[in-house]
């Protein structure tokens, strides 16, 4: 397999903890920690860069392995197996979360009278071609988009920053310390791209620049996390934020360039699709690197279809059971599964570093 | 037609003609007789009639065989000389072959050489030498720069076919394959296609050796490799492979090598050919190699440390390694002041996005996102539609494809009304289709201005490759929106990551992101550029000093 530079390592971090803020963790921070939502992505972004180090200092023992590989000697091919059907669980769930709400976005604005199934479609065809392509090419394309999105966020926060209300931080602190610092570490889930570094390791082509490559990663991450809920806080007040499907693009709306770029919103929405696209590519390909490596099977290909398939199913359950059509719910399934596979993944490292550490000392 | 007739039977009189396509190929045929090697036979009648069914003399009337003898050690040898007329210098061949072969003298007369050897007693001895016919004719009886010995038929009918002439004598079992070449050939011109203000105005030319003796001259180093391989079973085309052997990265050498030489095909005419048969992917459409008439271009490739590929009756060279960034480059780009280069190379990539995007983006703002556009604009737009009665789609796609036509027709016709062609359809079939309410003048604007901009794309292949591009983006556009656009365009940034050139990726030096060093899509000042790409992986990466300018720092003292 190709193996992918620093850079590029970095931007496909950078790009599913974007892609998770934008569509779903902003919201859930802004309605969890309101007025508070400010510290509480402080507080987050510190503990993130925090565990981060941690994940690092505890990889130095294992330069180059990713977390199947660690698993495998730790517990043999049956825990490697658990583990990375654990990880594949995770990313597939929260793929089809994120992309049934950007769909059911699209829905409202653009597609009204179109079923969701075929939009879901269009993605999932999109994303089986990627896959196909082989040679890394999702991780360059990434490359290449993700200064574009990051950009559009940007230029969102200074596009707006004329309408902003700044009381809208006060209290400072939000409805409780508690909620902003105590419940509020639950919104850690945004960064759900520390979990895409267990398997970082083994895809660099540098792998002892992971330690550089990981806290650029996260650091640039709560940059642009703090430029989004800022964005969503100071334009509209936390109680409105609960009720709307996509915040950010609310946000967008407003913003006037001259009296000629009076609607940017489409264009905001073209080059999120693009990015989003990106995210499914990256999580899909993983997926699938990970079922690769379970079956120890040399190509991929012939898994690329049956897994879209499951992408596909996945994505479409809330249209089927009415009940996992709920933000809350879907918001703890992706909670829940992010705090399992990441306590998963240190518990290996940690396990696995005593066995070395043992090892090495009785040698 | 007759009543009558129509209940008669009247057999068929279209005639048809078809020739049966063959089932199965025979083990003979597999093992073609070309490839077997014939060697040269003492016998001249034995040569003579194995000429003659080779060349099929008594249908070709191209094919010379001169008969006559040959005069040597005052013994008397019959000869023949082959060529094919209309590709040699009959000069040459009278004053210069036939002449000194045939012309009794004392020479050629004498029955024994001798030669003086002066031993340490001052006393000249003199020796007779055996005769040998075969270096008595190379050494006295030939006087030509560019003679060499054949041992076997195919390699004196390759020599024959580039416009030699072979000389074949009783007795001996070798031919002499001696350079006599003289057909009419273009002169070197200016570049047709790949034009420049500043710059060289010299263009590559059918024959190899014009092609090779203009890159030698460029280069002017002694590390310039020029390589011959010839591709082509039946047509034995030569090819040169030409690459720095102290620059040239040995992998990148090694592997064009093994891709020219392991080429099963009869026939080999044209570099657009053999682009298609060396490069790494076909499905996609997208060039992975430059083909280049201009020799400077060329030139500069080598010296980065890239292989040039000229092929023999072909005016195009092929550069290789090629990436995305080199199709949207020209030469003019390197005789320019970079501040002009880079606002050029700017503009291109503008251009490349209008070819691609433009028309697809029109129709999805149009169809789906009317909210993008200011309101005076839109009901302009929608007023200018009031009497179009086709969908916007079947209006864009009726315009497009009247373009392409155009364009089409405009390339094939004689020069001298083909600009003229392009001039009618472009201002007279638009303005009529406006005014007949077929299309909207807004459209016409959005296909001209995505015309214009397809024809600034410098390299002809790639910007081909986005028009055809352009039709799929249309569809993405006219479905579902910038939804669409924003999947197709993804798709096709990850095709153009996926590409590989000659073991480089397409879009290096972008993604990859090789290196600091080098040059990337924008051109630093021509003193900055210290560093060859780093992608390339050449032998020497530092291609000048840190401080070329020393004059600068001269006058401090």
């Amino acid at each position: 397999m190709e193996k992918i530079n620093n850079k590029e390592a970095i931007s496909l971090v950078v790009a599913l903890c974007t892609n998770v803020t934008i569509l779903l963790s902003s919201q859930v921070i802004i309605n969890d920690c309101s007025s508070g939502s400010l510290i509480n992505s402080c507080l987050i972004s510190l503990i993130a860069i925090a565990l981060t180090l941690v994940i690092c200092s505890l990889y130095r023992k294992f330069i180059g392995l990713n977390i199947l590989d660690i698993s495998e000697y730790l517990g043999g091919k049956t825990l490697k197996t658990i583990i990375g059907i654990i990880f594949i669980i995770y990313f597939l769930f929260t793929s089809s979360i994120l992309l049934y709400r950007l769909i059911n976005c699209l829905k409202i604005i653009y597609y009204p009278i179109t079923n969701i199934v075929y939009t879901v479609l269009l993605f999932i065809i999109a994303v089986g071609i990627i896959c196909n392509l082989g040679n890394n090419a999702f991780s360059k394309a990434n490359y290449i988009i993700l200064p574009l999105s990051l950009l559009t966020i940007i230029l969102a926060f200074i596009g707006n920053a004329e309408n902003f209300d700044y009381e809208n931080v006060f209290p400072i602190f939000g409805n409780s310390i508690n909620h902003t610092f105590i419940t509020g570490i639950s919104n850690l889930f945004t960064f759900g791209g520390i979990n895409y570094l267990f398997f970082l390791p083994s895809k660099l082509k540098n792998p002892n620049k992971f330690l550089r490559i990981s806290v650029l990663s996260i650091v640039i991450s709560s940059i642009v996390l703090l430029f989004i809920v800022t964005t969503i806080l100071f334009m509209f007040n936390a109680n409105l934020v609960e009720g709307q499907l996509f915040p950010f693009y609310s946000a967008v709306r407003y913003i006037e360039f001259g009296t000629f770029f009076q609607r940017l919103d489409s264009a905001f929405l073209l080059i999120r699709i693009i990015s989003f696209i990106s995210f499914l590519s990256i999580t899909s390909n993983l997926c699938l690197n990970i079922f690769k490596e379970i079956i120890n099977t040399s190509d991929e290909k012939p898994i690329i279809y049956p897994f879209m398939l499951l992408l596909f199913s996945c994505t479409l359950l809330p249209e089927t059971i009415k009940a996992l059509d709920s933000f809350h719910l879907q918001n703890n399934i992706f909670k829940f599964l992010f705090f399992i596979t990441f306590a998963l993944g240190m518990l290996i490292l940690i396990f696995a570093k005593f066995k070395k550490n043992r090892k090495e000392s009785s040698l | 037609m007759n009543i009558k007739n129509f209940f008669q039977y009247t057999p068929s009189t279209k005639y048809t003609f078809n020739i049966q396509e063959t089932q199965s190929v025979s083990e003979t045929e597999k093992l073609s007789k070309d490839e077997v090697k014939q060697s040269i036979y003492k016998s001249i009648d034995q040569n003579l009639k194995y000429v003659e069914s080779k060349y099929n003399t008594l249908i070709n009337s191209d094919i010379i065989i001169r008969t006559f003898s040959i005069v040597a050690k005052n013994k008397e040898f019959k000869a023949f000389l082959l060529y094919i007329d209309g590709m040699v210098d009959s000069d040459l061949i009278n004053n210069y072959v036939l002449k000194p072969l045939m012309i009794k003298n004392k020479s050629n007369t004498f029955d024994g050489t001798i030669t003086e050897e002066e031993n340490p007693n001052k006393i000249t001895v003199k020796k007779v030498q055996n005769f040998n016919l075969k270096d008595y004719i190379y050494d006295n009886l030939m006087p030509q720069n560019n003679v060499k010995q054949k041992a076997d038929f195919s390699e004196l009918f390759t020599g024959i076919n580039s416009g030699n002439c072979g000389l074949i004598v009783d007795t001996i079992d070798i031919a002499f394959d001696i350079d006599v070449k003289g057909f009419k050939q273009r002169n070197i011109d200016k570049p047709s296609i790949e034009n420049v203000i500043k710059g060289p105005q010299e263009a590559f030319v059918e024959n190899i050796r014009t092609n090779t003796s203009m890159l030698r001259r460029f280069v002017n180093n002694e590390n310039l490799i020029i390589e011959s391989i010839s591709v082509g079973k039946l047509s034995k085309t030569q090819c040169a492979l030409c690459y720095m052997q102290n620059l040239a990265n040995d992998v990148l050498i090694a592997e064009a090598k093994f891709r020219l030489n392991n080429l099963s095909i009869d026939t080999l005419i044209s570099s657009g050919q053999l682009e298609q048969l060396i490069q790494d992917d076909n499905v996609t459409g997208i060039p992975q190699i430059i083909s280049t008439e201009r020799p400077d271009k060329c030139v500069k490739a080598i010296m980065q440390g890239r292989a040039v590929i000229l092929i023999n009756g072909n005016p195009y060279a092929l550069i290789i390694p090629s990436v995305l960034i080199d199709f949207l480059s020209s030469s003019e780009d390197s005789n320019l002041k970079p501040l002009f280069a880079n606002f050029l190379r700017g503009l291109r990539f503008l251009a490349m996005l209008i070819t691609i995007l433009l028309p697809g983006t029109y129709i999805a703002i149009t169809c789906f996102h009317q909210e993008l556009l200011p309101t005076d604009l839109l009901f302009s737009i929608f007023a200018s539609r009031e009497n179009v009665p086709f969908p916007i789609v079947f209006e864009l796609l009726l315009m497009e494809t009247s373009f392409e036509l155009i364009r089409e027709g405009g390339l094939r016709s004689p020069s001298a009304i083909g600009s003229t062609l392009g001039i009618v359809g472009a201002l007279i079939l638009g303005d009529a289709a406006v005014a007949a309410n077929i299309v909207s003048p807004f459209l016409i604007i959005i296909v001209a201005i995505t015309g214009l901009a397809s024809f600034a794309i410098p390299n002809f292949s790639f910007g081909f490759h986005l028009r055809i591009y352009r039709f799929a983006f249309i569809a993405l556009g006219y479905l579902c929106g910038f939804l669409g656009i924003g999947l197709g365009l993804f798709i096709y940034i990850a095709i153009l990551c996926s590409l590989k050139s000659f073991g480089v990726s397409y879009t290096a030096p972008i993604a990859p992101d090789t290196s600091n060093l080098g040059i990337k899509y924008f051109i630093p000042p021509f003193w900055k550029q210290e560093y060859r790409n780093a992608y390339l992986a050449p032998k020497k990466e530092i291609a000048q000093n840190k401080i070329s300018m020393k004059w600068k720092n001269s006058g401090k003292d």
